[in-house]
């Protein structure tokens, strides 16, 4: 991180000339790793908002640590746009408002701009979300602490809960006010990412599939992350009680659907390419496959589309050793896939005179590894003096999902049979 | 636990009805095939083609419906799924109706099958189209429909017969049909995911032989999907109003609500991606296929928009809606008829340029395959129980609340 620092630090001072970009491949290591962390950066609010739509209880074993991921890979993300404009503290320049520099607004016409509301709403959404649901478990931690100091910062940070029904109601419509911000919020970000390339004219930018695509993709990255820090969370914090092979199983069956979703994608860019009869089109995708790059496009190939399905097979998906090692391909996979939509596409011009070849510095390099620093220490942090698990959320499904009361109640069945049906709203009419 | 399995009764009524739908869309395709010959079958076929990709892909979608909540170990859907099982049923009349469509009315519907095109000196030589024609050929355009529609037809069959017989067993033994069915459709789902893109190619996208977009294949994915699902709503209420389906009540009605709402939006999202990307470049190969469009039929453009955004967004936003009949019912034919016209959209501009119309076909045929369809989701419906008693989710389906 230190390290990603000073390298950051150089470019300032230097200029973005220290980086590898040149005049025909304007976008590399940056823009590449701006859209794999700003991906990443999807599942905590998928497995938040949407998942909650679809009543998929499972998600409360790691929506918490979902969601701090998420603002840190966002935080991640926003680094590589703000330090490519060059003169970063100029960055404000971004932001319309009437200034003093005469009729130069921002365009808004151009995606870019589009992304810079989208990231900011969905930052300050997913850390507000994330900050409001953590409120009741914070407030158990301050009444647990036993160091004056530790007491006093949490109770500031739990802003005085004591747990009321008041308290809680509102609290329940304030996390169902922000769960319907986020869903619209969860598609919208990689949508407006992907037409940052899409609108343009290049080929293998230009395709109209990218916005779904890109969304699909998006999760599918994210619940990779997920899965690398919580098979490492739970191993060191002894949460297998928490975060069963159930849960792992489940986010393994997200994995390979939303991984399928990406290969329909990649088959149909591809297809398409060939039977547009466009030339450039044509083109653009042979030199994917079979040109300079064409290790990163068959990278991408085996490490998301080939490789997850694996997970087809239940055996696999419920192993936590394999599942960690898919989870690192995928994340490599998804580097390789925008690095092979960013680079390749652009790499060669339509004049072969502005053909050029492009390989990062040891300045982008680092600075890359600075963004894996800084999100693993914020995750270790987080980890280290917050909650990792939704306590209160998990306590709400335990009547209902949780495996003792389960065989409670199944202990109890002659009695239970009676009971619901009569409880049931089924037969009101029966006493 | 069930209380009451009446079997369904198909009332003399509503086969009537049905009859009255099929006699009329009969009389509209005489009109037609009388009106509409020689250098006019044209719009003959242009119809054919609609209705026939229309109501395929309805029943492909309940198809789907039954598949994907199989696969996603779907518990509250179980009192319902006789339903989409029973609109399957028009799978195989379907697919032979669009097969023959597509062999009869071929050389009126797809420029690309005339002969000249790939033939280099020939007058109306296309070297677009020739280069496209290890694709758009007989040989491999055929055999990937029956390859494909039979695959997904066969599969269908297989599915709804394990969902029957695992009926007339106990328990024990409904739970291997329900380990099978589990099976087919893991099998079902990908050739459905592949094939969906490229149906949209063979049967519409190649109308506009020289125009692409990526997107094609999902944007038609989603107009069948909640078109299927509404279709799926209209029935499920239909049924419950004569007194059936007891167990169905307001939560899985929401539930289906929420399905509706929420793809009504999907479609816009996927529609709405595809025209602003493709406005947005301005490549003359690709705005080609909206310029046309907003010409000629602006009206019909902003019309499907409201009938299939703007209409069910409002309608279903509420909760209450969602659990309420005449909302559900009202949003459910807004979006068939929304869709039905986005389809016409896709295909009238290609095939017959600005000269597309609504006469006596255009409001008849869709009669003809409305009454088959009626007549083969509600004589399945009286051919087995309504309700899949051995399901082994039935339990959560009967007790589902939200």
């Amino acid at each position: 991180m230190c390290w990603g620092l000073f390298s950051l630090g150089w470019t300032v001072w230097f200029g973005i000339g220290v980086w590898g970009l040149n005049k025909t491949v304007g976008w590399g290591w940056d823009i590449t790793n701006f859209v794999w962390w700003i991906g990443i950066g999807h599942a905590g609010t998928l497995i938040s908002a949407i998942l909650l739509l679809f009543r998929q209880k499972w998600r409360t074993a790691v929506n918490r640590a979902a969601e701090a991921m998420t603002i840190f890979a966002v935080i991640c993300a926003g680094l590589f746009p703000i330090f490519h404009m060059g003169r970063v503290w100029l960055a404000f320049f971004t932001i319309p408002y009437p200034n003093s520099r005469g009729p130069l607004w921002v365009n808004f016409n151009s995606p870019l701009l589009w992304d810079v509301f989208a990231i900011s709403t969905y930052f300050t959404i997913s850390l507000l979300f994330w900050y409001s649901g953590l409120i009741p478990d914070v407030a158990s931690v301050r009444d647990r602490a036993k160091s004056k100091i530790a007491k006093m910062v949490y109770s500031i940070m739990s802003f005085g809960w004591t747990g009321s029904a008041k308290h809680w109601q509102r609290h329940e419509a304030l996390s169902l006010v922000l769960a319907g911000l986020s869903t619209p919020l969860v598609l919208s970000v990689h949508t407006i990412v992907s037409f940052d390339f899409a609108t343009s004219v290049i080929p293998g930018w230009h395709t109209t599939i990218f916005p779904p695509y890109f969304v699909a993709g998006a999760i599918f990255s994210g619940f990779a992350m997920v899965l690398t820090l919580m098979i490492i969370t739970r191993k060191v914090l002894n949460l297998q009680d928490y975060i069963t092979i159930g849960h792992i199983e489940s986010m393994n069956k997200i994995i390979v659907l939303t991984g399928s979703i990406v290969g329909c994608a990649y088959l149909t860019e591809l297809f398409t390419a060939w039977y547009s009869q466009n030339m450039y089109e044509q083109y653009a995708f042979m030199n994917r496959a079979l040109g300079p790059y064409w290790w990163s496009y068959w990278g991408m190939m085996t490490c998301n589309v080939i490789s997850p399905q694996l997970f087809w097979f239940p055996k696999l998906r419920r192993s936590v050793t394999f599942t960690f090692f898919m989870s690192i391909v995928i994340n490599i996979g998804m580097w390789f896939e925008r690095f092979v939509i960013i680079v390749t596409s652009i790499h060669r011009d339509y004049i072969p005179s502005s053909w050029a070849n492009y390989s990062p510095t040891w300045v982008e390099i680092s600075i890359y590894v600075g963004t894996i620093g800084l999100f693993f220490t914020a995750f270790l942090l987080f980890a280290k003096t917050l909650p990792v698990i939704a306590m209160a959320e998990v306590k709400a499904i335990l009547k209902t999902s949780g495996e003792a009361q389960k065989k409670a109640h199944a202990a109890s069945h002659h009695h239970a049979d009676i009971h619901t049906s009569s409880s049931g709203s089924l037969h009101p009419t029966k006493p | 636990m069930l209380t009451d399995t009446k079997k369904y009764v198909f009332t003399p009524q509503l086969k009537l009805i049905a009859y009255v739908l099929i006699a009329l869309g009969v009389v509209g395709l005489g009109y037609g095939i009388f009106a509409y010959h020689g250098e006019h079958a044209h719009r003959l076929w242009a119809n054919l083609l609609l209705n026939g990709v229309f109501f395929l892909g309805i029943s492909m979608a309940a198809a789907f419906f039954i598949s994907a909540h199989y696969l996603a170990w779907g518990g509250w859907f179980v009192v319902v799924k006789r339903i989409p099982e029973a609109i399957m049923g028009y799978l195989p009349i379907g697919a032979a109706i669009l097969f023959a469509v597509l062999i009869f009315g071929q050389h009126d519907l797809y420029h690309w099958a005339h002969h000249g095109v790939v033939e280099e000196g020939a007058a109306d030589y296309d070297p677009i189209l020739a280069g496209k024609h290890g694709y758009l050929n007989n040989i491999f355009y055929y055999s990937r429909f029956i390859l494909f529609v039979g695959a997904l037809v066969f599969l269908a069959y297989l599915i709804r017969r394990n969902s029957i017989d695992s009926d007339n067993g106990n328990i024990a033994d409904s739970v291997k049909f329900h380990k099978k069915n589990l099976v087919l459709v893991s099998i079902f789902i990908p050739i459905f995911a592949v094939y969906i893109s490229v149906s949209a190619w063979d049967w519409l996208m190649s109308i506009d032989p020289h125009w692409y977009s990526t997107m094609y294949g999902w944007y038609v994915f989603a107009s069948f999907w909640v078109t299927g699902i509404a279709v799926i709503t209209l029935t499920t209420l239909h049924v419950k109003s004569k007194g059936y389906l007891k167990e169905v009540n307001v939560n899985h009605l929401h539930d289906l609500g929420k399905y509706m709402f929420a793809f009504s939006i999907f479609w816009t999202y996927v529609t709405y991606c595809q025209f602003m990307l493709i406005w947005y470049a301005n490549i003359p190969e690709e705005t080609i296929y909206f310029k046309h469009r907003f010409e000629h039929y602006k009206t019909l453009f902003f019309l499907v928009f409201i009938l299939n955004f703007v209409l069910p967004f409002l309608i279903l936003m509420s909760r209450d809606a969602k659990r309420n009949v005449v909302s559900l019912t009202a949003a459910a034919c807004i979006i068939i008829l929304g869709h039905f016209l986005d389809f016409y959209l896709m295909i009238m501009p290609g095939v017959l340029g600005d000269h597309a119309g609504f006469g006596i076909l255009e409001i008849c045929l869709p009669c003809l395959f409305i009454g088959i369809l009626i007549l083969v989701t509600h004589t399945r419906l009286g051919n087995a129980e309504l309700i899949n008693h051995n399901h082994p989710h039935l339990e959560e389906s009967l007790h589902h609340e939200i």
